[in-house]
């Protein structure tokens, strides 16, 4: 596979702490929701949010979305924020960050690559990361929401909830990362056939902030989304992007072209194998 | 005459970045780090008007800048003739 193991970032809002492990039971999950609802399995009591990306952001059109996977009360809810969050995960070399604890006071975290600051709310956000390999995520108290890029907001309010419950106000993550291409040949020509094909998408082109590897600048983005199809959402592409992601010869092309040695049966097979996880979650 | 890249149109732009993403490709690689093209958003006036800005890096002229209009989605660039030694680019 193009990555024997995820690689997932704990962060500790209680005690400060930060570590990186890598994890090879993950691979089987794909990535996004499939990886989140995993890690929300084996580290159920720690009440964890879990940010993920797919192997496919980053690197293919309308992989654009952040999923986020956190308990509800006794619900496992998996939504969907768009901007720019989901490539710069990715450039830190992380397939996914686990927020777990609570801070006694509000704080922010300041994440590069592996490294992560514990910061307070004074600190001025745009004084961290780095520009344009950055990406803020705020609470604005005006909107009652949290936002990506000073637009992208979350689904419903069940984020706000939990994070503003752990006392994490702000999330500025900066990705310094690059990665080769294997097979650039085959790797552009996919790229240029999927970026043509906006016509399968479900949305209309405007003229609104577009997420990151998104041509259509529409305006149904900047509010995220939540539940949907887990093979779509285990890249993590849009839902908009639902027909192109949805064929499995298109998401096996895109995932050979990587590295990853996924078979169409492993991929036929990912739904039943959330199914099999959700049961045990109760 | 050679060519150059031009930013003739930043308030066409809508963020996308795949602008860079074609500039990293053409240099066998996906990321930010070392990318020749920059994309900064910020709200216009504190109003919820998100805004683009973007930095071009002089290299970027080395590499096929026919793609990079090409892949703009809302036709941020130009391709403009460099009238002398010290032309600007962006």
């Amino acid at each position: 596979m193009g990555s024997p193991a995820k690689k997932v970032l704990y962060i500790d809002l209680g005690k400060k702490t930060s570590h990186v492990k890598s994890d090879t039971e993950l691979q089987k999950f794909i990535g996004g929701v499939g990886t989140g609802i995993k890690l929300l399995a084996d580290n159920f009591d720690t009440d964890p949010v879990i940010f993920s990306v797919g192997p496919l952001s980053g690197y293919f059109p309308y992989c654009s979305k952040t999923s986020v996977v956190t308990n509800d009360n006794g619900v496992i809810e998996d939504l969907y924020i768009g901007g720019s969050l989901s490539s710069r995960i990715k450039f830190t070399g992380m397939d996914s960050i686990v927020v777990h604890g609570k801070s006694p006071v509000p704080l922010t975290l300041d994440i590069t690559d592996e490294s992560v600051v514990f910061r307070d709310t004074e600190t001025e956000l745009g004084s961290l990361g780095l520009p344009g390999k950055r990406s803020i995520m705020y609470y604005d108290a005006e909107e009652r929401s949290f936002l990506v890029d000073k637009y992208f907001a979350p689904p419903e309010s069940i984020l706000e909830k939990k994070l503003l419950g752990k006392n994490l106000r702000n999330m500025v993550v900066t990705g310094s990362k690059t990665y080769s291409i294997k097979n650039p040949e085959k790797y552009g020509e996919i790229f240029s056939k999927l970026l043509k094909q906006t016509d399968m998408l479900s949305v209309e082109k405007g003229t609104n902030p577009s997420c990151t590897g998104c041509p259509m600048g529409c305006h149904r983005s900047k509010i995220g989304e939540i539940g949907g199809n887990v093979l779509t959402h285990s890249l993590v592409a849009c839902t908009f992007a639902e027909r192109i992601y949805s064929d499995i010869g298109t998401t096996f092309s895109c995932l050979s072209v990587l590295g990853y040695d996924y078979t169409h049966e492993d991929i036929e097979n990912f739904p039943e194998l959330i199914k099999k996880v959700l049961e045990g979650l109760g | 005459m050679a060519k150059f890249l031009k930013v003739s149109f930043p308030e066409n732009c809508i963020g996308c970045e795949l602008c860079v993403a074609e500039t990293q490709r053409q240099m066998q690689k996906v990321g930010l780090d070392g990318a020749l093209i920059r994309v900064f958003k910020d709200r216009k006036d504190n109003s919820d008007v998100i805004v683009f800005s973007i930095e071009l890096d002089p290299r970027v002229n080395s590499i096929d800048i026919e793609k990079i209009i090409e892949i703009c989605p809302t036709k941020v660039f130009t391709v403009e003739d460099k009238e002398d030694e010290n032309g600007l680019t962006g």
